[in-house]
């Protein structure tokens, strides 16, 4: 299932900043409110980079609760969100064996799921559609490494620097992984059309 | 390389040209070029005024890039299990502050264990050498 996702307005932005503080102080009812508007974000991050629904909710959960545990150590040098997609990647990271036994399973269910978008106006945005139903399942195809990399690149905006410390390799194997993973997408949706 | 031959044999419905280096090139340029990082050399852009397929390589990596950059304004929905987690806090314990403060009791008790241990040696080795 899939939904837009507007920027927060800064009202929730100040509301999320009194959670945050509340939360590093070890409320865990503010953490709570804080896991309710990001978690969406979190396991939408960890599905992409798993390709496994299951896998997915269980990274979200782990990264959920390494962020309760390491609250107190935020210093809010970055946005609470970016905090915790960090978090996430390396949740992920660490699982990546787990992912790698499941790859298969789940690829058809992520695509076969129903999209309200679709039922509510197919003719404005079914174009749109069925290139990201394609780039999912050409998404999916790619290794576990070029899979994070264009993830985490291209669709997070993240530097080759972020992402090599993250994925714990070196910033020249990054950019090269991301040209083999471009090389492979474009080629997967040449075959797809 | 086959694959894209024989692909582009059966859209074009005839025999094609096969790559050139300078297409090759061009495919290893194509990323950077789209994606900002990087002008694509002028030798490079003039083959790609001229080359088809250069082309239709270049649009399908924008397409790809522009793809990807649609998906970060989407959001899955997270399962329902997920909001375990909403009261998941108060089982899995406190946060990060409690050990904190139990590693710091830890270290300070360690501490004063060792100096009481280092008077009481330092007194003994004194008694034992003090003249009678």
């Amino acid at each position: 299932m899939t939904s837009g996702n507007p920027r927060p307005s800064p009202k929730v932005e100040l509301v999320s900043d009194e959670l945050v503080e509340r939360a590093r102080q070890g409320d865990a009812v503010a953490f709570s409110e804080l896991v309710a508007i990001h978690q969406h974000e979190v396991y939408t991050l960890a599905l992409r980079l798993v390709g496994n629904s299951a896998l997915a909710a269980d990274v979200s959960q782990e990264a959920l609760i390494r962020a309760w545990r390491a609250m107190a150590r935020f210093r809010g040098d970055a946005a609470f969100g970016t905090w915790l997609h960090r978090i996430t990647v390396n949740a992920a990271w660490t699982q990546r064996s787990k992912a790698k036994r499941h790859l298969y399973v789940d690829l058809g269910a992520i695509e076969d799921r129903p999209d309200p978008v679709l039922l509510n106006d197919p003719a404005s945005v079914g174009e749109r559609l069925e290139m990201r139903g394609r780039l999912s399942g050409a998404i999916a195809q790619l290794s576990e490494t070029q899979r994070a990399v264009v993830v985490l690149r291209d669709v997070y905006g993240w530097s080759h620097a972020e992402i090599s410390d993250a994925l714990s390799i070196s910033v020249t194997a990054a950019k090269v992984r991301l040209h083999r993973a471009h090389h492979r997408l474009r080629d997967l949706l040449r075959e797809s059309q | 390389m086959t694959s894209v031959l024989s692909s582009l044999r059966s859209s074009a419905g005839g025999l094609v040209r096969p790559p050139t280096t300078w297409c090759l090139l061009v495919g290893l340029f194509v990323y950077s070029a789209e994606s900002g990082g990087r002008l694509l050399p002028q030798p490079l852009r003039s083959h790609l005024d001229g080359c088809l397929r250069c082309q239709a390589e270049m649009a399908r990596e924008r397409q790809l890039i522009r793809g990807l950059a649609a998906m970060a304004g989407e959001v899955e929905v997270a399962p329902t299990s997920l909001g375990l987690i909403e009261y998941g806090a108060s089982q899995i314990g406190d946060n990060a502050a409690l050990p904190r403060k139990r590693w710091v009791l830890g270290a300070t008790l360690a501490s004063v264990s060792a100096g009481t241990v280092g008077v009481v040696v330092l007194v003994g080795r004194r008694l034992r050498t003090a003249p009678i």
